[in-house]
């Protein structure tokens, strides 16, 4: 190749030498929509009905257990103690059923969580 | 005529089944060739592609506009690859290193095309940032601001990355013509 080749990469271009089975693109539409479909056909799971609850208070209370889970968590730290994690696992324990609810259903399946860090590396 | 983002979120809406599915009309084809590009081997890129539109789906209402349609799509599919790599100790990295016969294993990679496999090689010895950088502007013709909404950084870096990497790239080829 002579240079200019190089610097635009002519050589080559967006030519790839990966190739895919015949029919593979709709197979794996159809895969996905069968699992896709299950996930559709699964009952959504309906919040219950919070009797004296208000949305402001519940907002409160998480945030509360989170301010708690630190500073148990500091002071956890500050004492040496092994695992400072159990501190964060005791205040989440705490909480009501609705609220570790709402946690979970808010964090678990954020696929962005940390992703700085330890996935994409950017 | 192709599709718009904005059309494919209205019609996810309106009808979820046949919205989706315009979805992966639009998108299956270049997000698998950008997975593939990443992870190398075919059936990770499927696992990884399959899994990635299966996550679209549930996290579709997640989805509030902050960034490009395709971005956040983008977003996903790399974070899929990379957690594919991840899982396989790095085989598909591995699997590029010219001393490592595992490369010549996957029957859907074509040998004769020289030239092609040493480019990928050249890519592959990128860090992986630059390596997705390169790929969504080389291949995917994105613009650095889209790209820096697909790694989640600036279009600054983005613009940096690519540069780097193509100039290790052509030194790559040059010192293994």
């Amino acid at each position: 190749m002579d240079q200019n080749n190089y610097d635009n990469l002519n050589g080559v271009g967006k030519r790839m030498p990966y190739n895919v089975p015949v029919d593979f693109f709709a197979k794996l539409e159809e895969n996905v929509m069968r699992e896709v479909k299950a996930e559709m056909a699964q009952p959504v799971a309906t919040p219950r009905p919070r009797a004296w609850l208000s949305k402001g208070f519940t907002r409160f209370s998480i945030a509360a257990a989170a301010a708690l889970a630190v500073v148990v968590g500091y002071h956890a730290l500050q004492s040496q103690r092994a695992d400072n994690f159990t501190a964060v696992e005791e205040a989440f324990a705490n909480l009501n059923e609705e609220d570790q609810e709402y946690l979970l259903e808010v964090y678990q399946e954020d696929v962005f969580m940390d992703e700085d860090a330890d996935e994409l590396d950017i | 005529m192709p599709i718009d983002n904005n059309d494919i979120i209205k019609a996810i809406k309106a009808n979820p089944e046949q919205g989706f599915r315009e979805l992966m009309s639009r998108f299956m084809e270049p997000v698998y060739w950008h997975i593939r590009r990443l992870v190398v081997a075919h059936e990770d890129a499927q696992d990884a592609a399959q899994e990635t539109f299966v996550r679209i789906y549930r996290s579709l209402d997640q989805y509030y506009g902050e960034r490009s349609f395709s971005a956040w799509i983008y977003r996903i599919a790399t974070n899929e690859a990379l957690r594919m790599i991840e899982r396989n100790n790095r085989r598909a990295c591995r699997a590029l290193d010219e001393t490592d016969t595992s490369f010549t294993a996957d029957a859907y990679i074509d040998y004769t095309d020289v030239e092609a496999v040493q480019l990928q090689r050249a890519i592959h010895t990128l860090p992986t940032k630059q390596q997705v950088a390169f790929n969504l502007r080389y291949y995917d013709e994105m613009s650095y601001e889209e790209i820096a909404n697909v790694t989640g950084s600036t279009a600054g870096a983005a613009k940096s990355n690519y540069h780097l990497a193509k100039d290790k790239i052509v030194e790559y080829l040059k010192t293994n013509d």
